[in-house]
Formats: C-alpha cells, sequence, structure tokens
C-alpha cells in the first residue's frame, strides 16, 4: 500500500484532470453517434445485380430472407429481408454470387410498425424507414 | 485410466463427449496433459440401464461432466459420489434423457410431473444454515443457483445448480447446416462470441481439410485478443463493483470503450463480431485501418498498467481479494481448472502456448501469464496481465500480417469424420467436438465451455470464505452465468425462513 500523501495526489491530481475533461458519455440520440466505414447495419440490394439464385435465403441463419416472385425478376425473385428476424450477420452477401448486398451504416432501426422492418426493394413496395405509408400504396406484409 | 494419473500427476480432464451412435453410447474422454489433447474413444451397447465405472474418484474434476453426461444420455457412472440432475430440472421425468436418439421431446406434454422444488432443504440438523442464492439476478444475463452451507459467516460447503437457460444448442445444431451452425455457434456467448466460432470454424475445417489462409490466421488473432481484451476488462470492471469499488468499474468500462471501437473498426459491430467464416475472416484489413486501430488501442497501455498498480496496492481491493478463495496448485490439477483460474494457482497451461491454432504459433510475444499466489488476487492480476499480452499480440499480428487472400471457398457438404478442437477463450480452454456423417449437417456437435470446467475448482474456493467474499471469488472465476441476487436464508433446526438481496450482501461486504 502506499503511503497517504502520495495516495492523495494521486486522488487529488485524478480528481483535477477529470474536473476539466469532458465527459466520457455521449449524449445519443441528441447526439448523433458516427459509425465506421464497414458498419453492418441496414442492407441494401442491388436488384440489378441480383440473378435470384436464392442462395441468400437458404443461407440465412434465422431464415430472416424470403424470396418473392415478382414479374420480370430472373430466378427464384426478389430477396426480401425480415429485419426483425435479422441478426446482422451478413451471410447473406458472404453467399452472394454477385455481390448484391451490401451494408449500409443506418443503425436505428427501431419501430413501432412491423411494416417498416421488412427491407423491399422492388420499385412498387413499401419503403421503410419513410414515415407512414402514403394511402393506396402497395403495403408488404 | 488409473494407470494414466499414477503416470501423469498432472492429467486434467477437459471434457467428457457422450454420443449416441444408434445401437450404442459412445464416450470421448478428452483428456490434457501438456500439450495436445488426448482423447480416449470407449463405446459401451446400450442396454438398460448403461452403466460406466466413474472416473471421479481419480480425477475429481470430471465430476460435473459425468452428471452432465448422466443428464443428456442416462450412462450411470458406478460410484460416482453424487449423480443427480444438472441441466435438466429436478422435477423432469425419470429415464427422460434428451440426448438419446429413441426419446422424443413430445412426450414431455404427456407426462405429468410431480411439482417439487429442489434440495432447498437437505434435512440436515446440525450448526450450519443453508443460504440459496439465485436463481434469477437482474444484473447479470444468466441464472444460476448456489446452496451455500454457512457455519455463522463462513462457507462450509456449495451445492451449485445450473442448467436455468439451458437452450438445448448442441441439438439444434444438429438439425442445421454448417453455415447456420456458424451463428449459432457464435451467440452460444455474447462476450466471448469470437472465441466460440472461432473453435468452430477451426473444427469445421480441420474436418474439411481445408487450409485457411496466413492472413486470415494472423487477422483471426487479432480478433481473439480484441475479444479477450474486452472480455477481461469487463470483468475487472464487474469484480470492482462487487468489491464497492464504483469509481474503479467506471473507469474501467470508459476504457474497454476502445477496444470496442476498435471491434468495430474491424468487424463492423461493437460485440457479436461474425468475423470468422469457415475458410477464413469475413473482411480485409488495410494499412490505413490497421494504424487506426493501433492508434486507438495505443492509450490503453498506460491505463491498464495503471490498473495493474491498483490492483496491487489498493487497500480495497486486497482486502476483499488477497488470501481469499484459496485454489491450491493441487487443487486447480485434481480439479481440472482452466484459463487464467488455472495459471494463477501456477499451472503453465496455455492452449495458445501448448497447443497453438491460428497464427500463435508464429507470434513471438506470447507469454503465458502465471501466477503463484491462488487467490483472487491472482485471478485478477492475471487477466490484467493478459491484458497487456493481448495488446502486444494486436500490435505483432498486424504488424507482420502476411499479404494474401483472408479467405478459401468452403465446401456445403463435409465429408464423415470427427474433430476435436480447442482455443483458449477469455475464460479459459474452450473444446468444440463435431462428428459429421457426410451431409450438410452435423450428427453430434459437442460444446464444452470454460466456466463448465471451473465450477468444480469454485466449489472449493468458496469452501473457508466468509459469506460477504462469496461475490467476488465468484467474479475471480469469470462465471459465464449470472448468481446471486435473492438469496433465502433457512434456518435449518427452526425451519423460518426468510430473504435477503444480494445487494445487502455486497454491503455488508463493504462495511466488514
Amino acid at each position: 500500500m502506499k503511503p497517504l500523501p502520495a495516495l492523495l495526489k494521486d486522488t487529488i491530481s485524478t480528481l483535477i484532470r477529470a474536473l476539466f475533461k469532458k465527459p466520457a458519455t455521449v449524449l445519443y440520440p441528441k447526439v448523433s453517434v458516427e459509425v465506421p466505414e464497414g458498419f453492418r447495419g441496414q442492407h441494401t440490394i442491388d436488384l440489378k445485380k441480383c440473378v435470384g439464385c436464392g442462395l441468400c435465403a437458404r443461407d440465412c441463419p434465422t431464415g430472416a430472407i424470403i424470396m418473392v416472385r415478382e414479374p420480370g425478376a430472373r430466378g427464384l425473385g426478389v430477396p426480401v429481408i425480415n429485419l426483425s428476424k435479422c441478426i446482422f450477420c451478413y451471410q447473406c452477401a458472404e453467399s452472394c454470387p454477385k455481390g448484391a448486398i451490401r451494408p449500409t451504416k443506418r443503425f436505428d432501426m427501431a419501430s413501432d410498425d412491423p411494416h417498416h422492418l421488412v427491407l423491399d426493394f422492388r420499385p412498387m413496395a413499401y419503403r421503410p424507414g419513410r414515415g407512414r405509408a402514403p394511402s393506396g400504396e402497395q403495403e408488404q406484409g | 485410466m488409473k494407470a494414466l494419473k499414477a503416470a501423469f500427476p498432472e492429467l486434467r480432464l477437459s471434457g467428457l463427449t457422450g454420443m449416441d451412435l444408434g445401437e450404442r453410447l459412445a464416450l470421448l474422454y478428452h483428456l490434457r496433459l501438456d500439450g495436445p489433447l488426448l482423447t480416449l474413444y470407449m463405446e459401451v451397447p446400450k442396454e438398460d440401464p448403461v452403466v460406466v465405472d466413474s472416473i471421479t474418484r481419480i480425477i475429481p474434476g470430471a465430476d460435473l461432466h459425468e452428471r452432465e453426461v448422466y443428464d443428456m444420455l442416462g450412462v450411470i457412472f458406478r460410484s460416482h459420489p453424487d449423480l443427480r440432475r444438472l441441466l435438466l430440472p429436478d422435477d423432469a421425468p425419470k429415464d427422460y434423457h434428451p440426448l438419446r436418439s429413441e426419446i422424443d421431446a413430445r412426450i414431455l406434454r404427456s407426462i405429468e410431473t410431480e411439482e417439487k422444488l429442489g434440495p432447498v432443504i437437505t434435512g440436515e440438523s446440525g450448526p450450519y444454515l443453508e443460504l440459496v442464492i439465485g436463481p434469477q439476478h437482474p444484473a447479470l444475463h444468466e441464472p444460476e443457483r448456489f446452496v451455500f452451507k454457512v457455519d455463522g459467516e463462513v462457507v462450509v460447503g456449495v451445492d451449485i445448480r445450473i442448467g436455468y437457460a439451458h437452450r438445448g444448442i448442441e441439438e439444434a445444431a444438429e438439425r442445421r447446416t454448417y453455415i447456420h451452425d456458424l451463428y449459432l455457434c457464435e451467440r452460444v456467448c455474447g462476450i466471448c462470441n469470437v472465441a466460440h466460432s472461432l473453435c468452430y470454424c477451426l473444427t469445421v475445417e480441420s474436418l474439411l481439410g481445408l487450409e485457411v489462409p496466413r492472413r486470415a490466421q494472423f487477422l483471426r488473432v487479432v480478433a481473439a485478443e480484441l475479444n479477450r481484451l474486452h472480455s477481461h476488462m469487463l470483468l475487472l470492471g464487474v469484480a470492482a463493483e462487487e468489491m464497492g469499488f464504483s469509481t474503479l468499474f467506471m473507469y474501467i468500462w470508459r476504457d474497454r470503450e476502445a477496444v470496442m471501437d476498435v471491434m468495430e473498426l474491424l468487424t463492423g459491430n461493437r460485440v457479436i463480431s461474425s468475423f470468422n467464416r469457415i475458410g477464413g475472416v469475413s473482411r480485409d484489413v488495410s494499412p490505413s485501418l490497421a494504424e487506426k486501430m493501433l492508434a486507438r488501442l495505443r492509450p490503453l497501455r498506460g491505463r491498464l498498467e495503471h490498473y495493474l498498480e491498483v490492483f496491487e496496492s489498493d487497500p480495497t481491493v486486497l482486502a476483499r481479494t488477497k488470501d481469499i478463495g484459496i485454489l491450491s496448485h493441487r487443487d486447480a490439477v485434481e480439479l481440472c481448472a482452466t484459463g487464467p483460474t488455472l495459471r494463477a494457482s501456477g499451472v503453465c497451461f496455455d492452449v495458445r502456448d501448448k497447443d497453438p491454432y491460428a497464427a500463435y504459433g508464429e507470434l513471438s510475444s506470447l507469454e503465458p501469464v502465471v501466477r503463484k499466489e491462488c487467490d483472487s488476487w491472482a485471478r485478477f492480476l492475471a487477466r490484467i496481465q493478459e491484458c497487456l499480452v493481448s495488446l502486444d499480440l494486436i500490435e505483432e499480428a498486424l504488424e507482420r500480417l502476411p499479404g494474401g487472400p483472408v479467405r478459401v471457398r468452403a465446401p456445403r457438404r463435409v465429408r464423415p469424420g470427427e474433430a476435436i478442437c480447442t482455443v483458449e477463450a477469455p475464460r479459459g480452454e474452450l473444446l468444440y467436438y463435431i462428428r459429421s456423417n457426410g451431409t450438410d449437417k452435423p450428427a453430434r456437435l459437442k460444446i464444452r465451455t470454460p466456466t463448465f470446467s471451473n465450477l468444480a475448482p469454485l466449489r472449493k474456493m468458496l469452501d473457508g470464505v466468509y459469506l460477504a467474499d462469496v461475490p467476488v471469488t465468484l467474479a475471480s472465476i469469470d462465471p459465464c452465468f449470472s448468481c446471486t441476487d435473492r438469496a433465502v436464508i433457512v434456518d435449518v433446526n427452526t425451519g423460518a425462513r426468510w430473504s435477503c438481496y444480494i445487494d445487502e450482501l455486497a454491503r455488508r461486504a463493504r462495511r466488514t
């Protein structure tokens, strides 16, 4: 054990340093948090590259991806991701032979509407994350 | 077995795998001496009942391993001192052993079981109180129950009951493909997820006979060591909190953020890394990213050295940990402790050093941390020193990163065979055993986590400590389960029951 004066000196110097330092916590969500390059957030699917092979749906460990038939789509159809099942392992991107699935930096996906958690990139599909769907637009369950 | 133990007194049981082969049951005794794993294979015909000689008398650490196999496969171990259920509830139907192939889980619905609370009161009269702690605890993640036999303030015996968070992962893995299982195994434990996914990948790769690129092996070391840093710092913070030293807890956890950030830079997520893939790793590291990671980790060394000094000299820490929870060298070997718990009792055994995997064999900065004090204090100090070694390893691995690809393609189907791999997870040796039958799904996957091995030594450590020291002693093995929330104290003589909360215990700990 250190002698008392040395202990006091340590304590006081730590205290003074702490007084003039910024807090270590970030006040999220008032302050936005920057995520690094390559963060595994919400997906984006490039349907021009997708060949509809269905490997992403087959390899998804939680069965979050289903292939939906779509007029004009190749193979088994178009992958639709259910984000409420997704564990963000990105095995789908790993399995994709064309590199059509890529991560984005978006991480604040929580929603009170389950429709917001369906990621569907078909041209006519309802887009998640833009508030409520306008009436008349097709919704995906 | 007796002859082996007589010839090699340092022999430890790493794990015991039971398997149902249809007509016969197979038992695999994974033994560790001072190098690669040695496995004894034994087959027994499936009679009723299946009886095998217990080895608990020879290797006391086999106790819980044998109880697990009894529970899961119904193998009766002759002359086992205490053959009870371990993972299944006490009121599970007799002869219900879920890993037997003829057992169908649906029968559980039709069987009425009598409700009974486990052995809270043993009926044994005497000067002892039985203190039941658990199974629920809101602060930690997994429920567990301890029955302490206390004489005044001193613990004289402890019974540990686990299985409250049993998720049947081994069985679930048999129904999924090898690719799906990777992510299942990664989620066995959130904190040491890299160790689990790494061990799983190594096992599958050795089944496939796959050569992993050297660059991937170095990157695996980086991820595994970041994981160790994160896990150790988490534990040290929790330990400080249990001692009543909340400031230290907050400081350590603040500095741990740097490790989480680097993990995020490397793998794309703070905790669940999904970095290891069968055949390599998921992404490459550019030189600028490596530089950024090293820069973020640089201040950490000074901080860790400071914490080492704090743990070595602070009166609170010393009073709570020094000479408390003693696990002697002999007991550590007998009871088959593993990881820092084993090394803090003076046994120089680290899987990274003695049975190297990934790129550990090539890295010169790997120094196993061995301490001779055998108490809780030594176990905490060993972890801080291991953190410093981890930093060295990360730096060396990133500097010496060889070129080349980071992944090779792996076939989906795995040829028939079996493989065992061990890695040094933050809490100790982690063992995976996979048996493949030529399809794309494993026929048997066995996981032996380090905490399971450390439970038997924990019972020894808790013997003779004051009740107030129990939380810190529990934390000193870095248990991967929750332990202590609600305590029901039963006075055996009067039968009176009263409850107290662990906070109260901890408050009392601070006062004394």
